[in-house]
């Protein structure tokens, strides 16, 4: 099981239902939350940084409050922050060509059934198994 | 993502393993077509003069005589029509340089060949769940 650091930006109920499953299908991940862009940033280059910075971030872009897309160019134009795997899961097929335009990891409609939600999660996290990483901990 | 049957482009100079890549795709029943080139100059031409349908997916060999994939991968972000394509860098190469770069060019993921068929495989059976979740 790989030992993942990964922010939740999205500011439903649904974020601590995504860090408890999560957690049940990889417990060696560590999940922050956070509600806005702001507060995402924040935990990537501001006051309260992750250490190590976080290998992945799963985003709903299409919540209005979170400006998804804007902090998607801020990410991608950061000469650090660039390479971190970016999963949009979303319930709308909005602002999609867009998204991949940023050359999001992967665009994934997400279900309404919980179950199915978990499917979702237990995919995403055998794709990540299988996936290397740099081993400098700095960078990605 | 396998309603739509996206194109999928491998890019891999080595016979066998693009033997192989075929071979796992039959056996996962992946029916996208594939569409392979033998190394980035190859691939390039393939994509700008359209002899292939443009491919949502690039499977990606890293080290490659001509132009290596990183080369390659550098040309596709900087062109408007294929930037946005999801590539997954499959290699040899565990050197921590080529990960950073390709992530640094937003691979959607770095996966190194496995040594045994049986584990490629289930690698490639992995690929494609991911794929199916995906929208392209």
């Amino acid at each position: 099981m790989k030992n993942l650091n990964v922010i939740v930006l999205d500011n439903s109920i649904d974020a601590q239902y995504t860090k408890d499953i999560f957690l049940e299908i990889n417990s060696q991940s560590i999940i922050h939350l956070a509600e806005n862009d702001v507060q995402a940033w924040s935990l990537l280059e501001g006051n309260t940084k992750i250490s190590p910075l976080p290998k992945v971030i799963f985003i709903d872009i299409n919540k209005t409050e979170i400006n998804g897309l804007s902090f998607l160019k801020k990410i991608r134009k950061d000469p650090v922050l660039k390479s971190v795997l970016v999963f949009v899961l979303t319930n709308s097929y909005d602002n999609l060509n867009e998204a991949l335009d940023l050359n999001v990891t992967g665009f994934i409609h997400t279900p309404l059934d919980k179950e199915k939600i978990r499917e979702v999660y237990s995919t995403l996290n055998t794709y990540l198994e299988i996936i290397e990483f740099p081993r400098d901990n700095n960078r990605i | 993502m396998s309603e739509k049957m996206v194109n999928i482009l491998l890019v891999e100079d080595d016979e066998v393993d693009v033997m192989n890549v075929k071979r796992a795709f039959l056996k996962n029943n992946i029916k996208n077509p594939l569409f392979v080139a033998g190394n980035g100059v190859e691939a390039l031409e393939m994509l700008e003069t359209s002899i292939v349908p443009l491919p949502r997916i690039i499977i990606l060999d890293i080290n490659m005589p001509k132009m290596n994939g990183i080369e390659f991968l550098k040309i596709v972000r900087e062109t408007e029509r294929l930037k946005n394509i999801s590539v997954f860098v499959m290699t040899t190469s565990n050197e921590d340089s080529d990960k950073i770069k390709a992530y640094d060019l937003n691979v959607a993921g770095y996966i190194l060949k496995p040594l045994s068929f049986e584990k490629f495989l289930a690698s490639v059976a992995t690929l494609k769940n991911y794929w199916q979740l995906c929208e392209m």
